[in-house]
């Protein structure tokens, strides 16, 4: 597999970081997670898809959040919404109200890149590419989306897809000029085995390897051993975590709000977990939040075996 | 009744590991006997090599992984297009 200059990033960070020893007590420092790999492109965005496999694990919340974060510390982003037919992005940042033109009126010619850019009011450098909703899938190829990231690239720091569920033609469309993949996944059986699929796929496309966020971890659930625990979920799929988001029905509110909850004034939890998928995604090391009260539970357990793996 | 079976000992495994267990066999038998994303490698070449020799579409080419883990194969079915009439060499 030919080397790119982000494996040589993600390599020397991982030499460089000073050992770190399993914490025992709850006060001492929790390991550090392994950064995201790949350094934008020299004078350009990075492009990231969020993708699944299974539907309904959280795709849409995660870009929206993630947009959204970025944001908030102050980066250029879009978000493109990949699902056509299936116009979803735009209702669960609040913008549905505002779309004009899509994705597909772009690629066709029938308007220039700008005009179906949604500019979010709330925040200064936020945009929104809605999905057309009455095409079906063929209107886009993987060439066009390849083509309207290339247009963005030079203006933005950071383009999230959020691709459709499936590994059909909206899929390819949607990882086809991806720099970096984020798989989200939730902790049961069926999320875990699509995840599995979708990431033979995006190594075959030679877009691997991608990063899991675990969504809808419910933290007693994993003490009492009824859910997959993060390190369970890492183990099966092979491939590092880059963030956990507790289930959290203030997700539901924020959706019913049309104010994802990485925008919100008032921090949650919830809010953080984005916020430090943000920082780690820019390359800081982050510590996963205490999501339960026990401080030496699996979690713990989970920071102190990824601190003896990467560090 | 927790309480209870923590005092007489549970048999059962937590729902939790016999998941894991599964997902690791059951994800053994999907990706087969090929690494992940080998076997979609090899489709997509044989239909490009297919549909470049033969006049047919990429849909026609059929490529499957088939049996069990012991006894997989892959398996490449292509129907042969019928010679047209006006190509036939005269006998």
């Amino acid at each position: 597999m030919r080397e790119r200059e982000g494996d040589h990033n993600l390599m020397s960070k991982k030499k460089s970081k000073p050992g770190q020893p399993a914490p025992q007590n709850s006060g001492a420092p929790a390991a550090q997670p392994a950064p995201a790999p790949r350094r934008p492109r020299e004078g350009g965005a990075r492009v990231i898809t969020v993708t699944s496999g299974k539907g309904g694990v959280g795709k849409t919340t995660v870009t929206a959040n993630l947009a959204a974060a970025m944001a908030v510390m102050g980066k250029k982003v879009v978000a493109i919404d990949c699902d056509i037919g299936l116009r979803n992005l735009d209702i669960v940042m609040g913008l549905e109200n505002r779309i004009v033109y899509d994705v597909v009126d772009i690629i066709e010619g029938r308007c220039r890149l700008r005009q179906a850019m949604i500019k979010d009011k709330r925040l200064p450098e936020l945009y929104l590419i809605p999905a057309a909703q009455t095409r079906d899938k063929s209107a886009v190829t993987p060439k066009d989306m390849i083509e309207l990231c290339d247009q963005l690239r030079d203006e933005m720091d950071f383009i999230f897809l959020d691709c459709p569920a499936g590994i059909e033609g909206g899929f390819r469309n949607a990882i086809a000029p991806a720099d970096q993949i984020v798989v989200v996944v939730n902790p049961e059986v069926s999320s875990v085995r699509d995840a599995d699929r979708v990431i033979g796929l995006i190594e075959a496309e030679e877009k691997g390897p991608g990063h899991l966020i675990l969504n809808r971890y419910k933290h007693e659930m994993v003490e009492r051993g009824d859910m997959l625990s993060p390190k369970d979920v890492q183990e099966i799929l092979a491939i590092e975590i880059l963030g956990i988001v507790p289930d959290d029905e203030g997700i539901v509110v924020s959706s019913n709000r049309g104010t994802p909850l990485a925008m919100e004034q008032n921090p949650t939890l919830t809010s953080q977990a984005f916020r430090n998928i943000a920082l780690r995604i820019l390359g800081e090391q982050v510590p996963f939040l205490e999501l339960g009260k026990t401080k030496d539970g699996i979690l713990g357990r989970f920071k102190s075996w990824i601190g003896r793996r990467a560090g | 009744m927790s309480w209870l079976k923590q005092i007489l000992g549970t048999k059962e495994p937590k729902s939790a590991s016999s998941a894991k267990t599964r997902l690791m066999i059951t994800l053994q038998q999907d990706r087969g006997n090929l690494p992940p994303g080998l076997f979609e490698e090899l489709r997509d070449e044989i239909i490009d090599v297919i549909t470049k020799k033969l006049k047919v579409s990429r849909e026609e080419v059929m490529v499957n992984l088939s049996g069990t883990p012991e006894e997989q194969r892959l398996i490449a079915e292509i129907q042969l297009p019928a010679l047209a009439a006006a190509g036939r060499r005269r006998r």
